[in-house]
């Protein structure tokens, strides 16, 4: 039985490197063999299959050895971010109550771990994986072999992004996330070639830093360059000396790299396969990433409830606004607003998915997830596109506003404003409105030393855009709520 | 007399290619009564319905324009067509060119014929609208594709925009209020002496709004924003799904 996703290292070459962290090196037989010790531990410590282990790490090796560690001992994997506020975490870990806490070998992950278990949970078991020497006792035991799971039994729960609502846990399976990893390692566009090196800025508590970059990179046998925070400077100086040539980050990290001192085409000669995803890549991003890095930045599409990618656009700056095509792994329809019929081409609908890379539901929400899925087993994402030729995000379903029954996508009227020269961020939102069901609010975020004028922002949307697509009022403020990853969080602003 | 309506083929890559106009008819130009007769026929439909009429000076009096009104009734096409100040063409079923009573009043009347078995005729017929744009022609088109059956202005068809940036014409959004209490939808003859509101409203320069693109996103958010121009001046609450009726992918339902 090869269904556990622990497995994914079975057959890698020993000596070559997994996982590079500073001067830290991390063979694939290292790697394997802590990741069975932590296997061992965690079954002489009395868990094993079915329990829930909470890991809380940022990008080190103590995650991937945790992750692989737990999924070796047939255990499913509870994902925190360990730098999100302790009441917050309290909140998350309530809702999944995890049989005990592994934490990474930094400080900050082993004292967010002690005030959990403060907090009283984790009773059970508090510890670092196998490897980490620490103040905090390790699992570490002899080797078992790997635990026998099914293709549908959970892997991992994992918080959404949260963009627009609460962050749910979704429960995705050893199939979720192998079908997603093969469809990454196999797709030609991407170029991931065996033996890649890979540069894990975006946080592996992320699906996208996760499951594309990192597990898939293992998957596929090549090095992993972790970052534990990112910086567009020190990235620069990973991709010269390990000679990275897989580069997976959000857009705003793209911008600051393309900024950063030091950055030219030269610098990343190496670099075959440049992604972007969760979150609009603008042109003005393609453009910079182009003329100063050299690069045709790819973009792809995907959901923590899809164990990923399951879109991919090879070249974003020819083809602006486009996630591209679906991958083989995932059949993919856009459907018309009554949910009955498919959106004709160019006309905006409800993107659904199927496929074995799509999840069974979030954690401890049996209502909720009967309605997430048709009777014949397509997943209604939310998000709505247009199919025309490829497929063009518009915006979450939630998300849209609805101004005398014209729908407004708030991503349009947000890279509008901030074509503006004196905005630097916009989100905007639709409130409530007598006369017209919603009206568009924006928000913006003044461009260093610029000054934003209302009527004259205002005048610049209407000469761009319809005219009820024209914010009825705009608030100039300070900063804009983000999640972990830089992507804007509307929901905060409702 | 019918109308074409917006959702033409999914081709977005129009070729402009050569336009194939049919110039002449019988030996006359398409509308050639309309001019001798409008003013008439406009007087005529003034005396026999009380008509408010709004922004008629939105139409701009030469070069191509299209006419993209909300469609309530059968009769829409008389009215617009008899309010608006210039010559204004509009398509219609190929089959009225079979009978003896039609076949030489509508062509005179501003009826250019259509094949509607569909495929290249699509085509050819898309090259013959862009055509009499490009000549400087007036065309009526619904963007609605069929008269609404439950009062809801619906989402438009994108074949104005797409003729708009074919052939350089702005549009010019027309709202109609009480053509359907004239002439209800299964009714074969209007009522006289009932009121109506026509409205122009200010054109739409399509090839500026479209910034030098063409696709069918470009042509949806354009579509839309003449929809939301539409609704405002026909006072209709907008849905947004297709009309009721399925409709032929270049007819309107003006006349079945």
């Amino acid at each position: 039985m090869t269904t556990n996703l622990a497995h994914l290292l079975d057959d890698a070459p020993a000596d070559r490197v997994a996982i590079i962290d500073g001067s830290t090196r991390v063979t694939y037989a290292e790697l394997q063999a802590q990741v069975a010790r932590t296997a061992g531990g965690l079954v002489a410590a009395g868990l094993g299959s079915g329990d829930r282990i909470c890991l809380l790490a940022g990008n080190e090796p103590s995650f991937i050895v945790g992750l692989l560690g737990a999924w070796h001992a047939g255990c499913t994997v509870v994902l925190l971010n360990h730098q999100d506020p302790v009441p917050q975490l309290t909140q998350y870990l309530e809702a999944v109550n995890p049989d005990a806490l592994l934490c990474g070998a930094s400080r900050q992950s082993i004292g967010v771990a002690n005030d959990l278990a403060a907090a009283g949970f984790g009773t059970k078991l508090v510890a670092t994986p196998s490897g980490v020497a620490g103040d905090i006792a390790s699992v570490d035991a002899d080797p078992i072999p790997i635990a026998a799971v099914e293709d549908e039994d959970p892997a991992l729960l994992i918080f959404t992004s949260g963009v627009s609502g609460l962050p749910r846990p979704a429960v995705l399976t050893h199939r979720n996330l192998r079908a997603t990893q093969d469809a990454v390692v196999a797709s030609d566009d991407m170029q991931l070639n065996e033996g890649a090196v890979s540069l894990a800025a975006l946080p592996m508590v992320h699906i996208l830093g996760l499951n594309v970059a990192v597990l898939s990179t293992l998957r596929n046998r090549g090095t992993t360059v972790l970052q534990s925070h990112w910086n567009a400077e020190q990235a620069l100086g990973l991709i010269d000396e390990h000679a990275i040539d897989t580069l997976v980050l959000v857009p705003a990290m793209w911008a600051d790299l393309a900024d950063a001192p030091g950055a030219s085409p030269a610098a990343l000669a190496n670099v075959k396969l440049a992604r972007c995803g969760a979150a609009t890549l603008t042109p003005d991003v393609t453009g910079k990433v182009h003329d100063q890095l050299g690069i045709e930045l790819a973009q792809g599409y995907g959901l923590t409830e899809t164990a990923g990618t399951i879109t991919f656009e090879p070249n974003a700056r020819s083809r602006p606004g486009s996630v591209g095509t679906p991958l083989d792994h995932v059949e993919l329809r856009i459907i018309d607003e009554d949910g009955l019929v498919d959106a004709e081409p160019g006309d905006p609908g409800e993107i659904w998915v199927r496929g074995d890379c799509v999840f069974g539901g979030y954690w401890g929400a049996d209502e909720l997830n009967a309605d997430l899925f048709t009777d014949d087993g397509w997943y209604r994402t939310g998000d709505i596109a247009v199919y025309d030729d490829r497929v063009y995000l518009v915006g979450r379903s939630k998300d849209m506003i609805s101004v005398s029954g014209f729908k407004i996508s708030p991503v349009e009227v947000e890279l509008c404003l901030e074509s503006h020269p004196a905005v630097s961020g916009a989100l905007v939102i639709g409130e409530a409105d007598d006369r017209t069901g919603e009206r568009v609010v924006a928000y913006v975020v003044a461009n260093n030393g610029d000054t934003v004028d209302e009527d004259d922002l205002t005048d610049h949307v209407r000469d761009e855009l319809a005219r009820y697509k024209v914010p009825k009022s705009v608030w100039v403020v300070d900063d804009l709520p983000a999640n972990v990853i830089g992507k804007r969080i509307r929901r905060k602003l409702n | 007399m019918t109308a074409v309506a917006a959702q033409m083929s999914d081709d977005t890559n129009d070729d402009p290619g050569e336009d194939d106009i049919e110039i002449i008819h019988d030996g006359r130009q398409p509308g050639w009564l309309q001019d001798p007769l409008r003013t008439p026929i406009s007087a005529g439909v003034r005396k026999l319905w009380d008509f408010t009429i709004e922004g008629r000076e939105n139409v701009p009096t030469d070069g191509p324009v299209l006419l993209t009104p909300n469609h309530l009734s059968f009769i829409d096409s008389m009215f617009v067509m008899a309010l608006a100040p210039r010559r204004t063409l509009a398509v219609g079923k190929g089959e009225y060119m079979d009978d003896w009573k039609t076949r030489y009043l509508f062509p005179a009347m501003g009826m250019v014929p259509i094949d509607r078995s569909g495929g290249d005729s699509t085509n050819t017929t898309l090259n013959n609208v862009a055509g009499w744009l490009r000549m400087g022609e007036a065309f009526l088109i619904y963007p609605e594709g069929t008269r609404t059956r439950d009062g809801f202005l619906h989402r438009g068809r994108t074949g104005a925009v797409r003729l708009a940036l074919r052939s350089g014409a702005p549009i010019v959004p027309i709202g109609l209020i009480g053509t359907d209490k004239i002439q209800p939808v299964d009714s074969w003859k209007p009522d006289f002496g009932l009121s109506c509101t026509v409205r122009f409203g200010r054109p739409i320069n399509v090839v500026r709004r479209s910034k030098g693109q063409n696709n069918r996103r470009v042509l949806r958010t354009i579509t839309d924003e003449l929809m939301y121009e539409i609704s405002e001046l026909s006072e209709q609450d907008y849905k947004d799904t297709y009309g009721d009726e399925p409709v032929d992918p270049l007819i309107s339902v003006g006349d079945t």
